[in-house]
């Protein structure tokens, strides 16, 4: 038994004893705190296992982002049921053991279902793995997710997009903009930001630029940047504005279209669809994935249509 | 010898965040609880990032773990003083009630 065991079966003990305290609270706050808590540890438990790509993205989207959006929520939540939220869900309801016992069942069937598929041809990684030097590239992960399963990222796209769609059309008959935020023109916010920014938008475009070859690529550059803007929608630096411009729409969207060229161009050369198109067009589709994720995050974040820069 | 005196260094730092987790926990009003969370973390994380560096040896890891350590001091420092001024501005009360 070694000391490497023993951290490893410590951090899964606290990642499930988080998730359990994480869904059994009777306080949202109180089960944010601890959702942002299980995403670090599922960061810490993606790279003992190796997986850095993952570690990364947990640690900037799971941990980072999505505690910050959820954190914003609750504001908002308060402000319109004060009442609701202070004690939400004092009283379980009734069907709380039934859902529980149906969603476990359903857990188990998918389980077992998966249980005889012993070896599947063709998986995604062996192939990613066994043809790395042909493509060129040295990161396993870029390859898997642009060249073999970039139909799987196209539809990630597509979420996203679609997620923040549904949260425009869910939240604009209801709420008016939030005031904006007073800008803080205190001297230590200043100088955080004049530090902060910049680092984090080096390391952003060097999570892009190395993610072919190295852990990193488009989903953690995107979240590197999306929480500068949240740091700036926070210190009244970006404001939220209530129309749209056409330059954000097209941003919004680069990223599902880089992807669609990716794996469709191909095909109008004569190619079968998402034949390798080599690492440029990686690294263009990547940026372009990029924008669009920094740009939803930041607009779920401000919870308004576009943003735009204090003058 | 490097190797001890990393983990002695490495105890020290879990000591003192594990001294700041308990300040955070215990002490009275947010004021309190902001001062034991700021020393006692950013002295904890020194020490570990000192450890990590000797265990690692080599002068890159050493520079990369400092500017860890660099932007976390930096993040702690105006985080804490924007909660004490925001904490100020709402009169939020000293003391064991004060919340």
């Amino acid at each position: 038994m070694s000391a490497g065991l023993l951290v490893d079966a410590a951090l899964g003990l606290i990642l499930v004893g988080l998730a359990l305290q994480v869904i059994s609270g009777h306080q949202l706050f109180r089960s944010i705190v601890f959702y942002v808590a299980f995403g670090l540890v599922m960061a810490m438990i993606w790279a003992r296992l190796g997986a850095l790509d993952l570690a990364l993205a947990d640690a900037a989207l799971g941990a980072g982002l999505v505690g910050a959006l959820m954190m914003v929520a609750f504001r908002r939540l308060v402000e319109f049921e004060p009442v609701q939220t202070a004690d939400a869900g004092a009283r379980d309801s009734t069907l709380v053991p039934v859902v529980a016992l149906l969603s476990a069942a359903l857990v188990a069937a998918l389980g077992f279902s998966a249980l005889p598929v012993a070896d599947i041809e063709g998986r995604a990684g062996e192939l990613a793995l066994a043809r790395l030097d042909e493509l060129g590239l040295g990161n396993p992960v870029a390859a898997v997710v642009l060249v073999f399963r970039g139909f799987d990222t196209l539809i990630e796209m597509l979420v996203l997009l679609t997620a923040y769609l549904g949260a425009r059309v869910v939240a604009e008959p209801r709420t008016r903009l939030a005031e904006p935020v007073q800008a803080y023109e205190l001297p230590l916010v200043r100088s955080l930001l004049a530090v902060i920014v910049p680092i984090v938008m080096l390391v952003a475009f060097n999570l892009l630029w190395i993610g072919a070859d190295h852990p990193g690529g488009a989903f953690q550059a995107g979240s590197m940047l999306a929480a500068a803007g949240v740091l700036l929608l926070l210190t009244g630096r970006l404001l939220p504005v209530e129309r749209s411009t056409w330059l954000t729409r097209l941003a919004l969207m680069l990223g599902v279209a880089a992807l669609l060229l990716l794996v469709l161009a191909p095909m109008l050369a004569g190619h079968v669809a998402m034949a390798y198109a080599g690492r440029g067009a990686l690294l263009a589709a990547e940026a372009a994935m990029m924008m669009s994720i920094t740009l939803t995050l930041t607009l779920l974040f401000a919870g308004a249509p576009a943003v735009r820069v204090l003058r | 010898m490097t190797e001890w005196l990393a983990i002695a260094l490495l105890a020290g730092g879990c000591f003192f965040i594990f001294a700041g987790t308990v300040g955070m926990l215990r002490l009275p009003d947010v004021y309190c609880r902001l001062h034991a969370m700021t020393k006692a973390d950013n002295l904890g994380l020194l020490l570990i990032c000192l450890a990590l560096a000797m265990h690692e040896g080599r002068l890159r890891g050493a520079l990369l773990l400092g500017l860890i350590w660099l932007l976390a001091l930096t993040a702690s420092t105006v985080s804490s003083h924007l909660i004490a001024r925001h904490a100020r501005a709402r009169r939020i009360a000293t003391g064991r009630f004060g919340r």
